[in-house]
């Protein structure tokens, strides 16, 4: 077999092969001196891999998380929200609902609500139902939370009808609340990491701040030729430069161009080339540029 | 993006051996569409691959010496000649990677190729230089010198006597540091699998070794240990990468995933 070409590196690094293909590969790696040499560059090119990849595979919940946020959110309302037949307790069910009231020092509280039920036939029209959706919320919650809630749902001292009024009004809307708060927070997690990210590729690496978010979006390249000196470029002529690690400025740049490519030997000297090509060459940190 | 082109790539890929379910479509569209001549395509490709290929050429070479070959890739690209050697057999990041890796290590060979081997001698013996007694050729030597060379000389038999898999394995792992995932993903294996036999490779190695130096070479167990000692705090010239680019032995079909003491 002869050497490896380029794609079939990249298809064998990818786990594009397969059968007697990647056999003979890996048969012929194993003894040839500049394949292995190969394997070991493409190998150290894995920095260039953008780095929002293998984030992402760590972060794979995140992708999860807003929508199944925004689901138990879905059900909280719902279950905040009690449908019409539910809604008017009659005065009988009220009646047996206080009835319960007379008699809760004597079970402990954690058995009141399973023990109200035989003893209050008509209350079981609006308890159950309501205890029954509170279940099927909380069945719908992730796995942690459900005990704790449930607890906390509780009858504090026995009191049906002050249970049956938390049950149905003030958990489940903080608990919606609290959902659309989580999805809010993880969606503008995921919104920083992703514009970090984006911006450590294209541009200096992770120590730099992130530039102004009116061009963040437009960058496309950078170059630091120093610790202390960043360079970056974008769309539209957009040019900025830090000395500091902790501002950007702004460089005027002559024309409205796409940039593409920026490299930097100081801070007074880059050299910038546009999409089309052209460079343009600053050796006074940009305050006049030439065309070489 | 016109269908043609993208057909006619499928095509090429396929003759070439390619999995068609395993085939990367949106990038092999994308370099078609770069390739036509199309703008949206090439503005894509721009804004997504151009920063891959400067990051690998940077982590390559970071004195900034790889930027050139990344530009005339870039300008082969810009072309539209290069893209034809595209089939989707992988994705396009890493085809552009591994475009710039077989650039940067012919250039470096090249650029050898022009320099004193100092190992030539070494590797002219191909891994077989015939043992001679512990007290015979390499006596003369110092201790720690004596010690290096016969470790050297039985790891290198050791070494040119492994299955082909275990030689790759440790090549990727220990000459071109791969990560043990990568390793094993080259090697189909999970990462755990591949750890543990890059365990029981050195264990195989090492036995080996021992075995030489004990019936070839008459050194008893202390000696052994005093060589090992000595090895480790001056291996000399010991040199795995090149160890592992020497031509393997010859090997039968049952006998590719251990070697002789190994178990």
């Amino acid at each position: 077999m002869n050497c490896l070409d380029a794609e079939t590196l990249a298809a064998w690094f990818d786990g594009g092969l397969s059968g007697a293909a990647l056999e003979d590969v890996r048969s012929h790696v194993a003894g040839c001196a500049r394949c292995q040499a190969l394997v070991g560059a493409l190998g150290r090119t894995r920095a260039a891999v953008p780095a929002a990849q293998p984030e992402r595979a760590s972060r794979w919940w995140l992708a999860w998380a807003v929508p199944a946020a925004a689901a138990a959110t879905a059900v909280a309302v719902w279950v905040a929200v009690p449908r019409p037949t539910n809604d008017a307790v009659t005065p009988s069910s009220t009646a047996s609902l206080q009835k319960q009231e007379a008699q809760p020092q004597s079970t402990p509280p954690s058995a009141a609500p399973a023990e109200a039920k035989p003893a209050a036939p008509p209350a079981r029209a609006a308890a159950p139902t309501l205890q029954d959706r509170a279940r099927s919320a909380a069945a719908a919650r992730p796995p942690a939370a459900p005990a704790s809630e449930i607890d906390a749902e509780k009858p504090a001292a026995g009191n049906l009808n002050e249970t049956v009024t938390v049950r149905s009004a003030a958990p489940a809307p903080t608990a919606a609340a609290e959902r659309r708060q989580e999805a809010a927070r993880q969606g503008a997690v995921v919104g920083q990491l992703q514009a970090r990210d984006a911006f450590a590729i294209t541009s200096c690496g992770p120590n730099w701040p992130a530039p102004p978010s009116d061009v963040a979006a437009q960058i496309t390249s950078g170059s630091a030729p120093s610790d202390a000196v960043c360079w970056i470029i974008g769309r539209a002529g957009t040019v900025l430069r830090s000395t500091d690690h902790q501002t950007w400025q702004r460089i005027a740049f002559p024309q409205m161009t796409d940039l593409a490519a920026v490299q930097a030997s100081d801070a007074s000297t880059a050299t910038v080339t546009a999409v089309d090509g052209s460079s343009f060459r600053t050796s006074d940190g940009g305050a006049t540029w030439v065309q070489p | 993006m016109p269908l043609e082109r993208f057909a006619e790539a499928l095509e090429r890929g396929a003759e070439r051996g390619a999995n068609l379910d395993k085939l990367h479509l949106e990038d092999l569209a994308l370099a078609c569409g770069c390739a036509a001549g199309d703008e949206a395509a090439w503005e894509h490709f721009i804004r997504e691959q151009r920063p891959t290929l400067y990051r690998a050429a940077d982590a390559l070479d970071p004195g900034g010496g790889a930027r050139e070959m990344a530009d005339g890739i870039y300008g082969e690209l810009f072309e539209r000649s290069l893209f034809r050697y595209f089939h989707g057999r992988s994705s396009l990041a890493t085809w552009l990677r591994a475009v710039l890796a077989q650039r940067h290590i012919d250039r470096l060979r090249a650029g050898r190729r022009l320099e004193p081997l100092p190992d030539d001698e070494f590797s002219a013996s191909g891994g077989s230089a015939k043992a001679g007694p512990y007290d015979g050729q390499y006596a003369a030597l110092p201790e720690t010198n004596r010690c290096s060379e016969l470790i050297r000389e039985a790891l290198t038999r050791a070494v040119s006597e492994l299955p082909s898999r275990d030689r790759l394995r440790l090549a990727c792992y220990y000459a071109q540091e791969l990560t043990l995932a990568e390793t094993g993903k080259l090697l189909g294996e999970h990462e755990a699998t591949c750890s543990r036999h890059l365990a029981r490779t050195r264990k195989t190695l090492r036995a080996e070794i021992e075995r030489r130096l004990r019936d070839e070479h008459g050194l008893s167990a202390a000696e052994i240990d005093d060589c090992f000692a000595a090895s480790s705090q001056d291996p000399g010239e010991l040199d795995l990468r090149q160890l592992l680019r020497m031509e393997p032995r010859k090997e039968s079909p049952d006998d590719r995933s251990t070697v002789r003491g190994s178990t």
